[in-house]
């Protein structure tokens, strides 16, 4: 991670580039980042059980509301991930879970910081 | 740039203005409320079609804004509901989906009057405030053919698969003939294939969102819900239970509950009302074939009845002088038992039932024959005859061509309460192609004879469903609606044509072409009456007292000597001592214990030229036709007269 100055002009960016003021996305992307920490808990357990229409639903949840905040680095693994489950392949989804937890993460933590 | 669109241009305009967004996404509903409520409109959310529909039974709003795929109930769905609810035809309607562009149903026919595509938050913002601005403007409100930010869309083929397999599974649903709803865990509607609907009788619109238990009768509510909160899964009528709906139609239910955190429903509606006609339909179609059986029995012991009644008289008759004054009145007793056996061939083909004997006949004849018969018996209808002298003959099965004749005659009769004229006339028709063709018959030459009555006449939509079989138009009991309908079987069966022409008021015309044989009819030789005596040995068996009596009488008044035995066992002891003395057996067919087929055979062990004549009060056809078969030599139907009797013996002696 980078200093709070560079995180904070990160989610300034991340606001412009979707035509909203810093402290109207905020909100948006705290509830993006919460509904997002239930949807990836609920993908683990869809992917153990092999439902995959469960799991393209669910995915096409996050993609769409990545796109919407604007965090493409989300929304395209999401995409992949989505493309996948829609033809019943589930192989690597656990793998891009994980990559999207991570990312989640980051997101968490730039969020908090600035609103801390 | 961003703060642009968030600005708020016509704030105070926008008050009065209800917005309902409706998006599974958090993100989404709060992003649109902070945008909506910005610029002044009052906004309300919701999560998935079913909330939308429960919220607007209470609420009208001015707009709703919609995604495509949602759980419950999909945005497709509610916004047909919604355009079909009168109260909403105006509400103005915004699609904003991520699959708009590939969604492969026409959208303006979804009733949307935008569709926009989902995308980034500046430029779908700016997108729906336009749309918006368009409703305030004075412009009328056209229903969206085009998706607005299209370029933007992303994953489209993944989207098309998703959409082209809902819609196949669509399909699959919409074509099933059982119904089909899914159900809350609370047991709100969510989904409704057709024949749900039209087991219901109820539209989409009304059933979505709607409670299920209200569709059942409130005697079955609780059983239903019961059904419902036991979370098992039932097989169709798995218990034989049905439940009445407030239609009155009768439904089973196979209950498929959905073992996940919502805790849906699939319930399975059959309609047992079809089931239930087509079960009454096979009992009345039972009852018939009970009361033929039924009708058979009367008919053979009111055979051997008469059989008493001829054999006495022609007792009597045979030693009288014609001039003695007991003469006439002793024939007319023979004249009526005659009728009376008339009469029992009537019930004894009705019993036979379609059996198919094809013989060379003259229609001239069986309608004289018949029409005399019915006309005998409907003292107030005057019965009026047309005939071709050189009618072309037919091949018919007798019995059933007289059958459809009595059946056009009572028809007849029952159209003309307070009695009237019945107009038979029969011809000769030659007919071409085009007369034929919707008949499905070959052209050529026919026989046509036709029935006409004075009567009430028919009105089209009779006319149309006279042939049905179960039709009537008589009250409950009177009619069993079978009598055109074999009429028609009978006729089709014989590869002819039956029509009908009626005008409400002006009596009916009844029509039947049976096609014509090369063949010649010859008439049936008459029995000679005369009585010729005899010399020999008979063996009587019958079981009936009174039979035996007068037979015995009969025969040893012909010259014959006589032994009697009174069931088959007797019969065939009877002949293994007397073989050689016994020159024929004169055998009943219906015999408790061993009866007439059994008893031939163990004679015909003894003796395979044993000569037999069947005897019964039973017709030829059926049982006695096989037994004929197996080389029995004569059949004499009761009742007899002395003349018929000694001259099925002389034959069989010669």
């Amino acid at each position: 991670m980078g200093s709070s100055k560079e995180e904070s002009i990160s989610v300034r960016q991340m606001a412009e580039n979707v035509g909203l003021k810093e402290e109207e996305y905020v909100p948006l992307l705290v509830l993006f980042i919460e509904t997002s920490i239930c949807y990836l808990n609920e993908l683990k357990s869809d992917i153990l059980k092999g439902d995959s229409r469960k799991v393209y639903e669910t995915i096409h949840s996050i993609r769409g509301a990545a796109e919407n905040l604007g965090i493409p680095e989300m929304s395209e693994i999401a995409k992949v991930m989505e493309l996948k489950a829609r033809k019943d392949v589930l192989d690597g989804a656990e793998e891009a879970r994980e990559t999207l937890v991570e990312k989640l993460g980051y997101l968490t933590e730039v969020s908090h910081l600035r609103y801390n | 740039m961003a703060s642009q669109i968030l600005e708020i241009p016509n704030k105070s305009l926008n008050r009065e203005k209800k917005v309902l967004v409706v998006d599974n996404n958090p993100v989404m509903l709060s992003f649109m409320n902070n945008l909506l409520v910005s610029h002044g409109y009052q906004v309300s959310t919701a999560e998935d079609g079913l909330a939308v529909l429960k919220i607007l039974e209470t609420e009208r709003p001015d707009v709703i804004v919609t995604d495509l795929i949602m759980p419950n109930i999909s945005g497709e769905k509610l916004c047909r509901t919604i355009r079909k609810m009168p109260h909403l035809k105006d509400v103005y309607v915004i699609i904003l989906s991520g699959v708009a562009a590939e969604h492969e149903s026409d959208l303006a026919e979804l009733g949307a009057n935008v569709c926009i595509a989902k995308g980034s938050f500046n430029k779908m913002s700016e997108r729906i405030m336009e749309a918006l601005d368009r409703l305030d403007s004075s412009a009328p409100h056209v229903f969206a053919n085009e998706i607005i930010g299209i370029h933007d869309t992303s994953p489209r083929d993944i989207a098309k698969e998703l959409l082209s397999l809902k819609g196949h599974l669509e399909v699959i649903l919409s074509s099933m003939s059982d119904g089909i709803f899914e159900i809350t865990a609370e047991g709100d509607i969510i989904y409704a294939n057709p024949t749900a609907t039209s087991i219901v009788d109820l539209p989409e619109e009304m059933l979505l969102a709607s409670n299920v238990l209200q569709l059942f009768h409130e005697g079955d509510r609780m059983k239903v819900d019961k059904l419902f909160k036991s979370g098992e899964k039932t097989a169709p009528n798995a218990n034989g239970s049905s439940y009445r709906l407030v239609n009155g139609k009768d439904v089973s239910l196979s209950i498929l509950p959905i073992k996940d955190e919502e805790n849906k429903i699939i319930v399975i509606l059959k309609d047992l009302s079809d089931r239930k006609v087509l079960e009454a339909r096979l009992r009345q179609a039972h009852k018939i074939e009970a009361i033929g059986t039924l009708a058979g029995g009367i008919a053979h012991d009111f055979n051997n009845l008469l059989m008493g009644i001829q054999g006495y008289a022609s007792l009597i008759l045979f030693d009288m002088n014609t001039n003695h004054p007991h003469y006439e009145k002793l024939k007319r007793i023979e004249d009526h038992v005659r009728s009376g056996a008339e009469l029992t061939k009537q019930l004894l083909g009705f019993a036979r039932g379609g059996r198919y004997e094809v013989a060379v006949a003259d229609l001239n004849e069986i309608v004289e024959k018949t029409s005399t018969m019915f006309g005998r018996t409907k003292k107030e209808i005057t019965i009026q005859r047309k005939f071709e002298e050189n009618l072309w003959t037919v091949e018919v099965d007798r019995g059933q061509i007289e059958q459809v004749f009595l059946n056009l005659y009572v028809n007849a009769w029952q159209a003309m309460p307070g009695g009237g004229d019945i107009y038979l006339e029969t011809s000769n028709a030659t007919i071409n192609k085009g007369y034929m063709k919707p008949f499905y018959v070959k052209p050529g030459r026919y026989v046509k004879v036709s029935v006409t009555d004075t009567g009430i006449g028919m009105d089209e939509k009779t006319k149309e469903r006279i042939f049905e079989p179960f039709f009537t138009t008589k009250e409950m009991g009177r009619g069993t609606g079978l009598g055109l309908a074999s009429v028609y079987g009978i006729i089709k069966g014989h590869n002819g044509i039956i029509n009908v022409y009626s005008e409400k008021g002006h009596g009916a015309t009844f029509t039947v072409y049976l096609p014509a044989s090369e063949k010649e009819f010859v008439k049936e030789a008459q029995v000679s009456a005369d009585v010729v005596k005899g010399d020999g040995t008979i063996l009587l068996v019958d079981d009936e007292e009174m039979i035996v009596e007068v037979s015995r009488e009969l025969l040893e008044v012909l010259g014959y000597r006589v032994h009697v035995a009174k069931n088959g066992r007797d019969a065939v002891e009877i002949y293994r001592e007397k073989q050689r003395e016994i020159d024929v057996v004169i055998l009943d067919m219906i015999m408790p214990g061993m009866g007439g087929g059994e008893t031939f055979d163990a004679l015909k062990s003894i003796n395979p030229d044993v000569r037999v004549i069947l005897s019964s009060g039973y017709s030829i056809n059926g049982k006695a036709k096989e037994i004929m078969k197996r080389g029995c030599k004569s059949f004499i139907q009761k009742p007899f007269q002395m003349g018929d009797l000694s001259d099925k013996i002389k034959k069989v002696l010669d």
